[in-house]
């Protein structure tokens, strides 16, 4: 483990996993390993100044040789990534763009076309709607106290990654607490391609009706109300699919102005 | 079917054996937080004895480790050293964020295997649970109390498969009764006898019979029998 002041150990065990979870897509392992760490940097979801877990670990957290992710580094450090520094506190960290700069998250949005939007607000309506109806008939009061005080300081948050990072805790949460492991690994890998696009352009109303919705949903898992949470959760991920798509279709509309 | 029920507890006291195989951790961790100005450093001797219990109990440990009572440490506040077993066999650490700046902050003292022990003084078996922040399985841990002299200063404790209990349950369960269920206090399933239902579900014990069943060691699971 590294051992900086904080307590901070950088690139977490359940984020790696996230990340690395599932490779398939075109490309050799080492670019695929490659984009998707350089995605999860450009979206936020790994910070700037984290360490990465030693080669070996990573590795092994992706199922593959340590030369092939040294590969993946080199090119990532390329890209200007990464940087390795050597000595006694050195290792890899990550030089991440400014999370907060509007137009990156623009062009992350432009890379999705409005059908691919909706595809995946509906792969999150299968996850979070079930999550929610399981988590209503087995969640514990304790479990439900915990969603509970997640949705306080969501309601208390104020910064947009601040509020991505709480709305993604509580969706993971929730699949946890409907006792399903692949669930809540579907939530990982869903913040993974989602990330900070889910509270993009979000204004203070809009934040205030999405804590509602999802008081609402803990609300009926606390009272062992499965039609209603699933009800909520569906809701809540429609409300979020026609932000998102009324931003796409804005920025259609820029691209397209002379 | 007394000999059904023997077979059982007999399955549980295997399980409930791994609160003595922490001992030795225990003991060691608290023979290093005796000194008052610890820092994380301090812990490093305690891998490989965290190493050798996974090795030892393969068959039945998933992870372990130890938790500092926050503020026992001088260089951070909150920590925790804790191992699991990768897919290739060996040992990985947990990374975890314990930075409470951070939004990402992992307050362990709000989970159930450190504020129990740490409150009622006493072991304690918690979950089963989805650890999606360490092996993503439906898990149990299994925690103990650490005193140095009069003060807790944390927990030691191991993590077992759900899976891996029920290996261990489900012949006996089955002879005690078709309709037998294995549940926690709090009426969730650990392993079931019936297809009425799984683990991981939920029985509301205002409405069901359950009972508890015979147990010697006072660090004991204290899960209740429906049949």
């Amino acid at each position: 483990m590294t051992e900086r002041a904080s307590g901070s150990v950088g690139l977490t065990t359940a984020s790696a996993r996230a990340i690395l979870g599932t490779l398939d897509g075109p490309g050799s392992r080492a670019e695929q390993i490659a984009r998707r760490l350089g995605q999860a940097i450009r979206m936020g979801l790994i910070a700037d100044g984290d360490r990465l877990p030693p080669e070996a670990e990573l590795a092994a957290q992706a199922g593959v040789a340590t030369v092939t992710l040294r590969d993946a580094l080199a090119a990532l450090r390329r890209e200007g990534l990464v940087v390795t520094l050597r000595g006694r506190s050195g290792g890899t960290f990550v030089r991440a763009p400014d999370p907060s700069n509007a137009e990156h998250a623009t062009a992350r949005l432009r890379s999705f076309t409005t059908q691919a939007l909706r595809e995946l607000g509906d792969h999150r309506f299968a996850i979070s709607g079930a999550a929610a109806a399981l988590a209503a008939r087995r969640a514990i009061p304790e479990e439900v106290a915990s969603l509970a005080r997640i949705v306080d300081r969501l309601a208390a948050a104020a910064s947009p990654s601040e509020c991505e990072r709480l709305d993604a805790q509580l969706s993971v949460e929730i699949a946890a607490a409907a006792q399903s492991s692949r669930l809540t690994r579907e939530q990982l890998l869903l913040r993974g391609e989602l990330g900070d696009l889910v509270w993009l352009g979000v204004t203070p109303e809009m934040q205030a009706a999405a804590v509602d919705l999802r008081r609402a949903e803990v609300d009926a898992i606390g009272a062992h109300d499965d039609v209603r949470a699933r009800s909520f959760a569906e809701r809540y991920v429609q409300a979020g699919t026609r932000r998102l798509l009324a931003l796409r279709l804005e920025i259609y509309d820029v691209d397209a102005a002379p | 079917m007394t000999a059904a029920l023997d077979d059982l507890t007999g399955a549980l006291d295997e399980l409930d054996a791994i609160f003595g195989y922490l001992e030795p951790l225990a003991a060691q961790f608290a023979a290093v937080a005796a000194d008052p100005s610890l820092a994380r450093r301090a812990l490093h001797p305690l891998r490989p004895v965290i190493q050798d219990l996974l090795e030892q109990h393969r068959g039945w440990l998933a992870g372990a480790g130890v938790i500092c009572a926050p503020g026992l440490l001088r260089d951070v506040r909150h920590w925790m050293d804790w191992w699991f077993t990768g897919p290739d066999g060996t040992p990985n650490p947990l990374r975890v964020n314990l930075d409470e700046q951070s939004v990402e902050f992992f307050d362990y003292t709000e989970a159930d295997w450190y504020a129990v022990p740490m409150r009622t003084g006493r072991a304690f078996a918690a979950g089963p649970y989805v650890d999606y922040l360490c092996t993503n399985e439906y898990s149990l841990t299994l925690a103990v109390p650490v005193r140095a002299g009069d003060t807790l200063v944390g927990v030691a404790a191991a993590d077992i498969l759900v899976a891996t209990v029920e290996g261990h349950v489900i012949a006996p369960l089955r002879a005690v009764s078709p309709q037998a269920v294995l549940c926690t206090p709090a009426g969730r399933v650990v392993a079931s006898a019936t297809p009425e239902h799984a683990p991981g579900e939920r029985i509301d014990l205002a409405t069901a019979a359950a009972s508890s069943l015979p147990r010697t060691s006072p660090d004991a699971t204290r899960w209740l029998l429906l049949r």
